[in-house]
C-alpha cells in the first residue's frame, strides 16, 4: 500500500519561498490564506546569526479524520495512499449550515498543525490535498516541484526505493511539533523547533467559522491589510 | 465570504477557482477542467482536487501549454504556460529549458496576475489635463494607434526639421533582445539622436562591466560554470535573494551543497543577509570596502605562494619574492597570461596585508587569510560580484580588485571558473540599416552633439550610459533642454537616485510611455502607447551572461492580447514608417517584428539547437534555441577552442586576445590600458597620482547623505521586476525576513536602535541631505550596528490599486545622486542617514 510521504529536509531549505507562491498559484488558494508557509526563526547574536525554516504544513496526520467522524458525517477522510482529503458533496448534501459548520470546526480545533482551515472565497474546508490532483497523475505536488533548494522530498515511503524511503533511512527525521498528531505522513529532518519570528505571513493560516463570520478577514483577503 | 465579495473580487479580474487536472503527455496536454463556477455561499462548489470523489459529468476543454519566457528578472527562465478555455491559469518551469529545468523563483508564479490587472492601460491615451504633478489626475482619453503615432511622428519630423533631432530621447530598462532594443538602436540611427537610445545600466549593475573591460576586454558580465566549481568568493551578490537568474542560481546553490566533498560558498557583506547566512563563512564588511578586503587576499596569495603559476607565470629562479612591504625587480618574473602583476605588487599590493584591511574592513585578519587560503588552495574557484561590491564611488576600483582574484587562482576560462557569454547565430534582417541613412542622419554624427546624459563625453569618458543625470541636465539645460522623451520598461522617476528631480524635470517635457499599466511615469505621460504585457508579445530574448553556451528564447502569445496594445518593436517600427524618406523605407522593409523574428531565425537553419531547432516554427514550439558547449577553455595556462568534438584546437596568442582576453596586452591586465588611457581623468577625481589609475587599488569611497548610519538598499527576492509593488501575490509575502505590507521595515541593529529609543515596530524618520521618508523598524541582531537596511521598490504612489496605500519609504527620494566616475554607476549603497523615531 502506498504511503505518500513529505521528508522536509529543514537543512537544506533556504527560505525562498518559492513553494509557498508555487502552491498558491497551482491550488488557487485566496489571498491572505496558505496551505503552507515557510517560518523561521533568527538565532544567535551578530555576527553568528542563523535562521531556522519551518516548512509549515498539514501533516495529514489523520486527527481532523477522527473529529469530523465524531462530529458529523466523516466527510473529511483518508485515501488508501495517506492522503487526507476532504469529500463536499458528503459534507453538504442535504445538511444544514449548522450542521456543516460544527463538522468543519471541530476539524479545525483537532488540528494540532493548524493547516485545517476554510477557504474564505468558497466557504469550504481549505487544507493542504498534498496536491492529490497531480499525485494521481504521477506528477509530485507544486511545492515539491519547483523547491530550488530541493528540501521537500515527496514520494511514497512504502517503496524502499524511493527518494523518500532513502533520505528517511539515512537520516533521522521527525514529525513536527508538537507531537499531537496522531499518524503524520510528513516528517522532518534538523528541524529546529516551530518556534517563529519571521516570516510569519500575516493573515489567516486558520480561517475558522468564526473568521468568516466576523467578517475580519475580507479586510485581508481583499486589500491585503496587516501591518 | 459572501458572494457579493467573490463578485468583487472576479471584478478586480483575478480569475478565481478554475481548478483542473493535468495530464502532461507530450507538448500539448488536455486536461479536465473540472471547477465549476463556484456557487453561492458555504454550499458552493468544492475545489476539483478534492472533488475526485465525486461523480463529475461537465465538458472538459482542453489546456494547452504555450512556451514562454519569464519577465520578472533578467534571468530569462523558460516557461510552460497553461491555458483553459483561453485563460492563462497556471506557470510552470519549462522542463527542457536550460535556465529554469522546470522549477521557478517565487516571482516565476506572479505572471498571470500582470496579464489580469484590472488597471491595465486598454489602449493607446492622450492626456487633456496639462497640469502634471503627483495628485493631477492625468485626464487621459482613449485615441486610436493612427493618432497616437501621428502624434509622434508629427513631433519628431517637427524637430528634426529644426536640426533638433538629438531633443529627442528614448529611455529603457530591460532591453530583451534584437526585436525590441535592436529595432531602437536602429531607429536612433537612422532618426539621428544620440539619446536613441539611454539605457538604465548605470542605475543597475554597469560597476562590473567596467571592471571586466578593465582587466579582461570584455565589457559584460561574467557566466559561471557552478557545476564544476568547488569554492564560490562572493562579493555582496545575492546568490539566494536578488542574483540572476535566481532560480537557476540556487538550484546550482543546492547541487553546490551536494557535491562531496561539498562546495564551499564564502559570502562576503555588509548585513548577515540570506545568502550571508546561509553560506559556510560569511564576512560582514563596512559598506563600500570590498576592493580592500580583495587586495588583502591577493596579498595572501601571493605572499604564500598560492597562486596559479600555469596561468600567471613565475619567478625566473622560481622562488616566491614576493614579501611584505618588499618592491620586485620586474625582470625577475615571467608573465604568462596576467600583464602588469610586479608592478601591481610595488605599487599597491605589497602593503595591503589583512592586518591593514582588518581595520577598513572590520574583518578579523585570520578570518581573511583563511579566505585567500581556501580561495587559492580549494579550486576551482569563483570570485563574484555585481551591485554589491560596486554601486560605491570607488566600485570600478572594487571590482577590478574582486575580479583580478580569479587571474590569479587562474579561474578565467577554466572548467569550474568563469567565462563570457556566447551569442545566438540569428539571420541577418530584410534590409541593411546602413543603406538607409540619409544625409541628416549621416551628418549628426560629426556635429559633435554630446548625449544629453553626457556620457562618453569628458564628463564621464568611461561611461557608456548615465540616465540619471538625464533628468538634472535636462533642469539645468545644459548640455540642451529635452523636447520628447519616450520611456520603455524604465521609470526613473522613482527608481532613479534624488528622483524627485524626475518630477520637476518631465513637467515641461512631452513624454511617451509604453507601459501597459499605471506608473509614476504615466502619471507624467502626454501620450501613452502601451505594451503588450509579456504573455501577449512575440520578443526574442537572448540570455543574459549565465553558462557560456548561447541560448536564445522566444517568447510567444500565449493568448491574444487582451487590448487594443502594441508590442514597443512594432510601435518604434510604425513610428519609423511614418517619417517617411529613406527611414520610412527601411522600416517598410523591415515590416512587423514578427517578421524580424522570422528573420532572425534563419540562422538556426546552418546550426540547429540541441533541442533540434531550426527555423521559427520550431523556436516557437519549443520556447528556446540552445547549443553547447562553450567554446573555449583555458586548462593549465593553455587555451582551446571546440574544435566540433573536444577542445583540442590550441589557441595562438593572437587567437585568445581576439575572442577571449580582449585588453590591448592580449592579457588579464592588471594594470589597466583602458584606465591609464584616462589617467588624467581618473587621477583627478580620485586625488591619484596619474602613475596608479591603472592598479586594481584601494580608493576609500565617499559616502554621500550626511548622517551616522550606512543606509543600504538591497533587492528582495520578491521584487518582481518593476511590477512587484503592484502584485497581490508579491505583497501579500513582501519582505519575508524584513516583514511589511503596509509599510516598509527597517532593518536596525537592537543596540542602535534602543540608543535612539527606538522599539520594535516604531516608526520612524529616515533622513539624509535630500530630506526624509518613513518605514517602520525591525530589529535584527544579523546588522552590522552602525547600518539599515531598507529595502528599494517600496514606497510607490502610482502604480495600480494593490500598491497604493502601502507606506512612503522610496529610498531613491533620499539618495543623493553621485556615481563612480569611471563606470558611472549610480552610488546607490553609499548614502548615510539619520533615523529617528516620529
Ligand atoms: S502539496 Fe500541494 S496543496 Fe499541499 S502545500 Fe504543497 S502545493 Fe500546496
Ligand atoms: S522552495 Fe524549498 S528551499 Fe525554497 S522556501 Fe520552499 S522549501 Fe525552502
Ligand atoms: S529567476 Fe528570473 S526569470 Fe527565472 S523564474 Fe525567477 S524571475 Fe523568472
Amino acid at each position: 500500500m502506498a504511503r505518500m510521504t513529505f521528508v522536509m529536509d529543514a537543512r537544506r531549505c533556504i527560505g525562498c519561498q518559492a513553494c509557498t507562491v508555487a502552491c498558491k498559484a497551482e491550488n488557487d488558494v485566496p489571498l491572505g490564506v496558505w496551505r503552507t508557509q515557510i517560518r523561521s526563526k533568527e538565532v544567535g547574536k551578530y555576527p553568528s546569526v542563523r535562521r531556522h525554516f519551518y516548512q509549515w504544513i498539514c501533516a495529514q496526520c489523520g486527527n481532523c479524520v477522527e473529529a469530523s467522524q465524531n462530529n458529523g458525517v466523516g466527510a473529511v477522510s483518508r485515501r488508501a495512499d495517506g492522503i487526507v482529503l476532504v469529500d463536499y458533496e458528503k459534507l453538504t448534501k442535504g445538511r444544514t449550515k449548522k450542521q456543516i459548520d460544527t463538522e468543519i470546526d471541530a476539524a479545525i480545533e483537532a488540528c494540532p498543525i493548524g493547516a485545517f482551515s476554510r477557504n474564505p472565497v468558497t466557504g469550504m474546508p481549505e487544507k493542504c490535498t498534498q496536491c492529490a490532483h497531480r499525485v494521481d497523475k504521477g506528477l509530485v505536488p507544486a511545492c515539491a516541484q519547483t523547491c530550488l533548494g530541493r528540501a521537500r522530498i515527496y514520494g511514497d515511503a512504502s517503496d524502499p526505493k524511493s527518494e523518500v524511503s532513502q533520505v528517511l533511512g539515512r537520516n533521522s527525521a521527525r514529525p513536527a511539533p508538537p507531537n499531537d498528531c496522531s499518524d503524520p505522513y510528513v516528517f522532518y529532518i534538523e528541524l529546529e523547533g516551530s518556534l517563529v519570528d519571521r516570516g510569519a505571513l500575516e493573515g489567516f493560516a486558520q480561517v475558522k467559522t468564526s473568521d468568516l463570520n466576523s467578517g475580519k478577514i475580507d479586510q485581508v483577503v481583499n486589500s491585503l491589510g496587516g501591518k | 465570504m459572501s458572494s457579493s465579495n467573490k463578485d468583487k473580487k472576479r471584478e478586480k479580474g483575478f480569475p478565481v477557482s478554475r481548478r483542473r487536472f493535468l495530464q502532461v503527455s507530450g507538448g500539448v496536454a488536455a486536461a479536465g477542467l473540472l471547477g465549476a463556477a463556484a456557487k453561492k455561499g458555504v454550499a458552493s462548489t468544492p475545489p476539483a482536487s478534492e472533488k475526485k470523489l465525486l461523480p463529475v459529468n461537465l465538458p472538459i476543454p482542453e489546456t494547452i501549454i504555450k512556451k514562454s519566457v519569464c519577465h520578472q528578472c533578467p534571468g530569462r527562465c523558460g516557461i510552460d504556460v497553461y491555458v483553459t478555455d483561453g485563460k492563462v491559469h497556471r506557470i510552470f518551469g519549462n522542463p527542457d529549458h536550460p535556465i529554469a529545468n522546470g522549477k521557478l523563483c517565487p516571482k516565476g508564479y506572479f505572471g498571470a496576475q500582470i496579464l489580469y490587472d484590472p488597471d491595465r492601460f486598454k489602449s493607446p491615451m492622450k492626456r487633456t489635463n496639462p497640469k502634471k504633478g503627483r495628485n493631477e489626475d492625468p485626464k487621459f482619453v482613449p485615441i486610436t494607434w493612427d493618432e497616437a503615432l501621428d502624434t509622434i511622428a508629427k513631433r519628431l519630423k517637427g524637430l528634426r526639421g529644426k536640426g533638433e533631432s538629438h531633443r529627442f530621447a528614448l529611455c529603457f530598462g530591460r532591453g530583451w533582445g534584437a526585436s525590441d532594443v535592436g529595432t531602437i538602436e536602429t531607429f536612433g540611427k537612422l532618426y539621428g539622436s544620440p539619446n536613441i537610445p539611454i539605457g538604465h545600466a548605470s542605475m543597475c549593475s554597469e560597476g562590473s562591466k567596467r571592471a571586466k573591460r578593465a582587466t579582461d576586454g570584455n565589457d559584460s558580465y561574467s557566466a559561471y560554470d557552478y557545476d564544476n566549481a568547488n569554492y564560490i568568493l562572493s562579493f555582496g551578490a545575492g546568490l539566494l535573494e536578488a542574483f540572476r537568474p535566481l532560480n537557476y542560481v540556487i538550484q546550482k546553490w543546492g547541487k553546490l551543497r551536494d557535491k562531496s566533498p561539498r562546495a564551499r560558498i564564502t559570502q562576503v557583506d555588509v548585513r548577515k543577509s540570506t545568502t550571508a547566512i546561509a553560506a559556510d563563512r560569511s564576512l560582514i564588511i563596512k559598506p563600500g570596502t570590498d576592493g580592500a578586503l580583495a587586495l588583502a587576499i591577493s596579498h595572501v596569495i601571493l605572499t604564500e605562494g598560492l597562486w596559479n603559476k600555469k596561468f600567471v607565470g613565475d619567478f625566473k629562479d622560481k622562488t616566491n619574492k614576493f614579501k611584505t612591504g618588499e618592491t620586485i625587480d620586474a625582470k625577475q618574473f615571467t608573465e604568462k597570461w596576467v600583464s602588469g602583476l610586479i608592478e601591481w605588487w610595488n605599487a599597491e599590493l605589497k602593503d595591503r596585508t589583512p592586518k591593514w584591511a582588518a581595520e577598513v574592513c572590520r574583518v578579523s585578519a585570520d578570518d581573511i587569510t583563511i579566505a585567500a587560503r581556501e580561495f587559492a588552495t580549494g579550486g576551482p574557484s569563483i570570485a563574484l560580484m555585481e551591485r554589491g561590491a560596486t554601486t560605491y564611488p570607488n566600485g570600478v576600483y572594487n571590482g577590478m580588485a574582486i575580479h583580478s582574484l580569479n587571474a590569479l587562482v587562474g579561474s578565467m576560462f577554466a572548467k569550474g571558473g568563469l567565462m563570457y557569454q556566447m551569442k545566438p547565430p540569428y539571420g541577418p534582417l530584410p534590409a541593411n540599416a546602413d543603406d538607409y541613412m540619409d544625409d541628416y542622419a549621416k551628418a549628426i554624427g560629426g556635429k559633435g552633439i554630446p548625449r544629453v546624459d553626457m556620457a562618453g563625453t569628458s564628463e564621464w569618458p568611461l561611461a557608456g550610459t548615465m540616465l540619471q543625470e538625464v533628468a538634472k541636465n535636462h533642469l539645468a539645460g545644459k548640455p540642451y533642454k529635452l523636447d520628447t522623451v519616450m520611456f520603455y520598461l524604465t521609470n526613473p522617476i522613482f527608481s532613479a537616485p534624488d528622483c524627485k528631480k524626475w518630477e520637476e524635470a518631465l513637467k515641461d517635457i512631452f513624454v511617451i510611455d509604453t507601459s501597459p499599466f499605471p506608473g509614476e511615469t504615466a502619471i507624467y505621460a502626454d501620450l501613452v502607447v502601451p505594451d503588450h504585457t509579456y504573455l501577449e508579445r512575440y520578443q526574442d530574448t537572448p540570455i543574459y551572461p549565465t553558462y557560456g553556451y548561447p541560448t536564445t528564447n522566444l517568447r510567444t502569445p500565449v493568448i491574444p492580447p487582451l487590448y487594443d496594445t502594441k508590442y514597443i518593436g512594432d510601435t518604434i517600427i510604425e513610428i519609423g514608417k511614418r517619417l517617411g524618406g529613406k527611414t520610412g523605407e527601411y522600416f517598410n522593409a523591415i515590416k512587423d517584428s514578427v517578421n524580424v523574428l522570422k528573420h532572425l531565425a534563419k540562422g538556426f537553419e546552418k546550426e540547429p539547437g540541441d533541442n533540434g531547432v531550426k527555423d521559427f516554427k520550431g523556436w516557437e514550439e519549443k520556447g528556446f534555441w540552445a547549443k553547447k558547449p562553450y567554446h573555449w577553455k583555458q586548462i593549465e595556462g593553455e587555451f582551446y577552442e571546440w574544435d566540433g568534438k573536444d577542445y583540442n584546437k590550441k589557441m595562438t596568442q593572437a587567437e585568445v586576445k581576439e575572442r577571449l582576453l580582449k585588453t590591448p596586452s592580449g592579457k588579464f591586465e592588471v594594470k589597466s590600458n583602458l584606465l591609464i588611457q584616462h589617467a588624467g581623468y581618473i587621477s583627478k577625481k580620485y586625488g591619484i597620482t596619474a602613475d596608479r589609475v591603472g592598479f586594481p587599488q584601494w580608493v576609500a569611497p565617499k559616502y554621500t547623505g550626511g548622517g551616522d548610519l550606512h543606509l543600504i538598499v538591497p533587492k528582495y527576492a520578491f521584487h518582481a521586476e518593476g511590477r512587484g509593488a503592484n502584485l497581490p501575490l508579491s505583497i501579500e509575502q513582501f519582505q519575508p525576513y524584513v516583514g511589511g505590507r503596509k509599510g516598509t521595515y527597517l532593518e536596525m541593529h537592537p543596540k542602535t536602535a534602543m540608543a535612539r529609543k527606538i522599539n520594535e515596530e516604531d516608526k520612524v524618520k529616515i533622513s539624509t541631505s535630500l530630506g526624509s521618508i518613513e518605514a517602520k523598524v525591525r530589529f535584527y541582531e544579523g546588522c552590522q550596528e552602525d547600518v539599515v537596511v531598507l529595502p528599494f521598490e517600496f514606497g510607490h504612489w502610482a502604480m495600480g490599486r494593490w500598491a497604493k496605500g502601502r507606506g512612503s519609504s522610496n529610498s531613491n527620494e533620499i539618495i543623493e545622486n553621485v556615481s563612480d566616475p569611471i563606470s558611472g554607476l549610480a552610488s546607490y549603497n553609499a548614502s548615510l542617514c539619520k533615523v529617528e523615531k516620529i
